[in-house]
Formats: structure tokens, sequence, C-alpha cells
């Protein structure tokens, strides 16, 4: 995973799983755009521990799955 | 002004957020004008490096799921596709992991914020209203 990659191309290659990159190449607004893929896994926490070991100074987390699972819905606030 | 696109039957609108602090942080949140403040997960805060406001004992939080308790932070900035608002005040509470979201994003952002949503198109745009002061 060491390679530099399009990060929205990498994101088409994994289903239902968080992705945490390095972030090396933004757009015009700060948005990632390459970069290099330091883990995947299903498991938020896992994804967690390895951005809290590796510290980079840009990181990007994303999730590839549905965002909410069929027959769920969300109902969202706080204040 | 920034035109987004987004799937009008998608049961929530996600968008990517530049988040600073300690640490560097582009995560996913949702969209969210039925929160006061925004949130983010205990993961993402950590991740950034913030740390919780000494003097601001945990606030209570009204949620779908009932009250809870959140530590109170602040975030350097926060970015949202290059309009960015420097600092803002956010809360620290866990979100549902089948969200694949990192917190929602509230009204003390959104309010800086001239928002346009065409659920006919799947549009969001927005603009910075530049007479409201950053919270």
């Amino acid at each position: 995973m060491n390679g530099i990659i399009d990060i929205a191309e990498m994101e088409k290659q994994f289903k239902d799983e968080w992705l945490l990159f390095e972030v090396l190449e933004v757009d015009e607004q700060d948005q990632p755009l390459k970069g290099r893929l330091i883990c995947h896994h299903p498991d938020r926490d896992y994804v967690h521990q390895k951005d809290m070991e590796t510290r980079y100074p840009y990181t990007y987390v994303t999730y590839t799955g549905p965002v909410i699972p069929e027959g769920i819905e969300a109902a969202l606030w706080s204040f | 002004m920034v035109v987004l696109k987004f799937n009008p039957q998608a049961s929530l609108i996600r968008l990517r957020v530049v988040l600073v602090s300690e640490f560097k942080k582009a995560a996913v949140m949702v969209f969210d004008p039925g929160a006061s403040i925004t949130l983010v997960t205990p993961q993402i805060a950590e991740a950034l490096g913030s740390e919780f406001i000494p003097s601001a004992s945990p606030m209570s939080i009204f949620t779908a799921g009932g009250t809870a308790r959140a530590h109170r932070l602040q975030l350097k900035s926060l970015s949202l596709y290059g309009e960015t608002l420097a600092p803002v005040d956010a809360l620290c509470s866990p979100l549902p992991t089948g969200l694949g979201a990192d917190g929602l994003l509230g009204l003390n952002v959104l309010r800086h914020l001239k928002i346009g949503l065409d659920f006919e198109t799947g549009t969001l745009t927005f603009d910075r209203i530049q007479s409201v002061s950053p919270s």
C-alpha cells in the first residue's frame, strides 16, 4: 500500500469498508485528490488504531458501504 | 458559489469536511440542520489531537436515542469545500458506525452559509455569508 494513488478511484475498489489515506495532493478546495492507502477494514476502530499509530499530518477517513442499511431510517439531532 | 451533487434518494447527505486541530483530517460528516452544534466522534477528536475545553463541563445533549453527555472542544478550523471557518466549537460524542460518518455538521457551521437544496436535481449549493461571525 505504498504507491501514490487517486483517492476517488481507490474508494471504488473497496466495498463496505473504512479506508484511511495519507493525503499527498489536494485540489484548490483542499479536498483530497491523491495519497497513500494506509489501511482498509470493516471496523472503524481498527482504522482509528492505524491512524493513531501512523500519525500522518493530513489523513482522510471514509466509508464505502451503504450509508443506512435497508430497513433502518436515521433521525439525527443534538442540542 | 460551491455546487455539489448528491443522491436525492439517499437517506443522508454526507459531505467531506476538512478539520484542523493539532493534526489535519478530511472526514465525512452528515449535513444536519437538526443539530444545533457540530459534533465529531471520539475517534476523529483523538486523531485530530483535539483537547476538551478544560473549563467547560460535559454538556447534556438531546438525541434521537435520549439524553447523553458530551464534551466540548474547539477546532482550529473547519473547511467545507474551500469555505473555512475558524475557530469552530464542537461536541464530541459517538455516532452509530452504520452512518458511515464521523460527525454531524450542525447549525453553528451551517448558519454561516447561504444554502440551496434542490432535490429535483440533487444539487446542494452554498456561499459564505460574510456578516456572521464564527462561533
